[in-house]
């Protein structure tokens, strides 16, 4: 007992390592697919969904892009589905970069997704555009609703048809895994747009009193937020739109319980050793 | 002329931008651009500046460091990007946009996964129920966590509930207090700044 | 056969597209083991890549529009409005004095003006921010259902006493000192939640790369492989003496 004991406490970082990884690879593996379970949309990111379903056809959405590869994991998926939700709907699209890191990624996914055979319709400059990089502050663009729009990013394109300023956007969705929608979030009350965002996991709850006092409106929390919209937008167009997120919910599960695992084990290790102790 | 110019200069300008809040119109449309534009001009020099850096930081690395191998591989990995970039263009389907996407879109987000394990390795050494706060803390985020898996749901249909309830009221109300701080925090800082008092970001 | 097309057969055939991301996914994963050489060159790659795509699309996106191209408009037809760019551009030249140490002081006018902007703009909307978290708790107290006002309480409550620890004018001592102590609580729950959701932000980072590797098999075993024996190899022939125990159980 006291060698199994030692033996806990002084357990190799590597072989926890090894058991993250293989919880997290084996569901994956085919021949597992029995271990994906449903996941239940919660109503923040039902919000969003409402919101785009409340559009009209020809009605402009901003996408505003604000994470580099490195949390690619937790909202590409989501841009996928709500991209693929827009073009659905066909509202115009305009999707600005705010990390000069992610304008390639951008690029490839829509390209990815404009290749489709159900999506190969629409057109760069007339359903969707790709706005690139400007090197201002969030706050000045803020600032400068008013303005000319396709001035302030220098784009020429038929979708600026009818959007003459930020403020007939009608819905614009921040995905950011750093605190840099903070500043959309602020200058919402006085503003007024609505504004909806895609965060990553860590961020989430950092949201939440905005999201009460209606400064958001709608947010998708990390991976698990991107499986629930691919769900409401495969359920309502009753297509399977399911994609990496949905994919990745089985993993989730498994490496969770094993951490729940080391933290019972951790536990159980401290009051032994306390107790022993005295 | 060192730093009573630029405190007068910040004080103006923080003035003006405090009267935009209240006097509507107070900036036409192209004054508010003329803000814009400065910002985009700065971020040209930001470019050179950080250009700048990381030529001397890598030329003293060659010099004189024993990891030389390592920055030279550095500085060819920058020149090879340079020379795909002015060759080729950088839409997609370019060899450009291919080293973007097989090289470093790769490393990047495997730098930023190793942190999966860490966390696993950080919950078994370090989170304990040592007294009874972390004992609130350690329930809650296990909480959570059963909230956020599929499966949570499908054990007992109420753990999403009382996760829901976790994230809209305690877990909210201590954000929110921490939100009050930061705000109240910012705007003595910004009021320090305002008059002048605050001259930490100006240098001698 | 041109340049262009030698680069494209390069870099966009089915071997580099399939190979390199799963070899670079491990090669950074072999640090798990232990620092070593693999992870190194993967890290300095990295970087390498990194600067230089950003160098590149810094050129795209800031240089050529916003200032190669108002120069030239400059040289071809003169506009009283250039002035302002010209000063913009003297202004933030300043931003290269931080490097010197005698003539720092130049830099202070840009971020004299860049604070003064800041703090100009800022307060009133954090007020505005103030006021609205405070008056959003303000409501009807009968919101349906008695789960619903539990959380309305428990909000209402759970923020005063949290604001009552910040608080630090008077020593926490009688009902400020539980009242306080409440606050540890509730801080301790945010916390607690805030980790709970990290652990699914921080495992999804690498659900992502374990697709990758899922979706090209071959490629994974064959690189792990590799990469395996290069580890062996280098830890017993060429770094053998400073194995410390210590390390093994961070």
């Amino acid at each position: 007992m006291k060698k199994i004991l030692e033996k806990l406490k002084k357990i190799d970082r590597r072989i926890i390592y090894l058991l993250v990884f293989l919880s997290i690879i084996i569901p994956l593996l085919p021949g597992f697919d029995f271990l994906i379970f449903p996941v239940s949309p919660t109503k923040e990111t039902k919000q969003i969904f409402d919101e785009i379903e409340g559009l009209n056809e020809g009605d402009a959405v901003f996408i505003d892009w604000a994470f580099d590869p490195s949390s690619k994991a937790e909202l590409l998926p989501m841009f996928e589905a709500f991209f693929k939700h827009c073009l659905k709907k066909k509202v115009k699209v305009f999707i600005y970069y705010a990390s000069i890191n992610g304008i390639n990624l951008g690029k490839e996914s829509v390209k990815n997704i404009t290749a489709m055979e159900e999506f190969n319709w629409a057109r760069e400059g007339i359903h969707y555009i790709n706005m690139e990089y400007v090197p201002i502050a969030a706050d000045i663009r803020i600032f400068n609703m008013d303005v000319d729009f396709k001035g302030t990013y220098k784009k020429e394109g038929k979708i600026f048809e009818g959007v003459e300023t930020l403020r007939d956007i009608k819905y614009m969705i921040g995905l950011s895994g750093s605190a840099y929608h903070f500043t959309h979030v602020d200058m919402q009350i006085r503003f007024n747009y609505k504004f909806g965002i895609a965060v990553t996991g860590v961020m989430g709850p950092d949201f939440v009193p905005y999201l009460q006092t209606g400064q958001i409106t709608g947010m998708a929390n990390g991976l698990r937020g991107a499986a629930e919209y691919e769900r409401l937008v495969s359920d309502k167009y009753e297509r399977n739109y399911y994609g990496s997120a949905t994919k990745g919910m089985s993993s989730l599960t498994f490496s969770h319980l094993v951490i729940f695992g080391f933290v019972i084990v951790g536990n159980i290790v401290y009051y032994m050793d306390k107790r022993k102790r005295g | 002329m060192k730093k009573e110019i630029p405190i007068l200069l910040g004080i103006i300008t923080g003035i003006l931008w405090y009267g935009e809040f209240f006097i509507a119109g107070m900036f036409q449309e192209n004054q508010k651009l003329f803000f814009a534009n400065g910002l985009k001009i700065a971020g040209v020099v930001g470019v050179a500046v950080g250009v700048y850096s990381v030529a001397r930081q890598n030329y003293y690395k060659i010099k004189y460091n024993n990891e030389r191998y390592y920055a030279i591989l550095r500085v060819a990995m920058i020149f090879l990007m340079i020379f795909l970039g002015v060759i080729s263009g950088t839409s997609s389907g370019t060899p450009f946009s291919s080293m973007f996407m097989n090289v470093y879109v790769p490393f990047q987000a495997t730098v930023f996964s190793l942190l999966a394990f860490y966390i696993a390795s950080a919950a078994y050494r370090s989170f304990k129920a040592k007294s009874v706060e972390s004992g609130v803390l350690l329930v809650a985020s296990i909480i959570v966590m059963l909230s956020k898996i599929p499966l949570g749901g499908e054990i007992w249909s109420q753990i999403p509930v009382i996760g829901e309830w976790i994230m809209d009221s305690p877990s909210s109300a201590g954000r929110r207090a921490i939100i009050f701080g930061g705000y109240l925090g910012s705007i003595t800082m910004m009021i320090r700044i305002f008059f002048g008092l605050e001259r930490s970001h100006l240098s001698e | 056969m041109d340049l262009k097309a030698v680069l494209d057969n390069i870099f966009l055939n089915d071997v580099f597209v399939t190979w390199v991301p799963v070899l670079a996914t491990i090669m950074i994963m072999s640090f798990l083991y232990r620092d070593n050489p693999l992870y190194k060159i993967g890290e300095n790659i990295f970087i390498g890549v990194s600067l230089g795509y950003g160098w590149i699309l810094s050129w795209e996106y800031i240089i050529d529009p916003f200032f190669i191209m108002p120069v030239n408009d400059m040289f071809v037809e003169f506009h009283m409005s250039d002035i302002t760019n010209i000063l913009w551009f003297l202004l933030a030249l300043t931003m290269f004095f931080r490097f010197s140490r005698k003539k720092a002081w130049v830099a202070n006018y840009y971020f004299a003006f860049l604070f003064g902007y800041m703090a100009g703009y800022y307060i009133p909307i954090a007020i505005q921010n103030i006021m609205l978290q405070s008056t959003s708790i303000m409501t009807d107290l009968d919101k349906g259902s008695f789960f619903e006002t539990t959380k309305w309480i428990v909000l209402v409550f759970g923020t005063f006493a949290a604001l009552i620890y910040f608080f630090f004018s008077k020593p926490h001592k009688g009902l400020l000192g539980k009242t306080a102590r409440t606050g540890i609580v509730v801080l301790m729950i945010f916390f607690g939640a805030a980790f709970g959701s990290t652990v699914m932000g921080r495992v999804s980072l690498f659900i992502d790369r374990a697709l990758l590797l899922v979706d090209h098999p071959v490629q994974s075993l064959v690189c792990t492989l590799a990469v395996i024996i290069f580890l062996i190899i280098y830890f017993r022939f060429f770094k053998k003496d400073d194995k410390t125990a210590e390390e093994d159980f961070i």
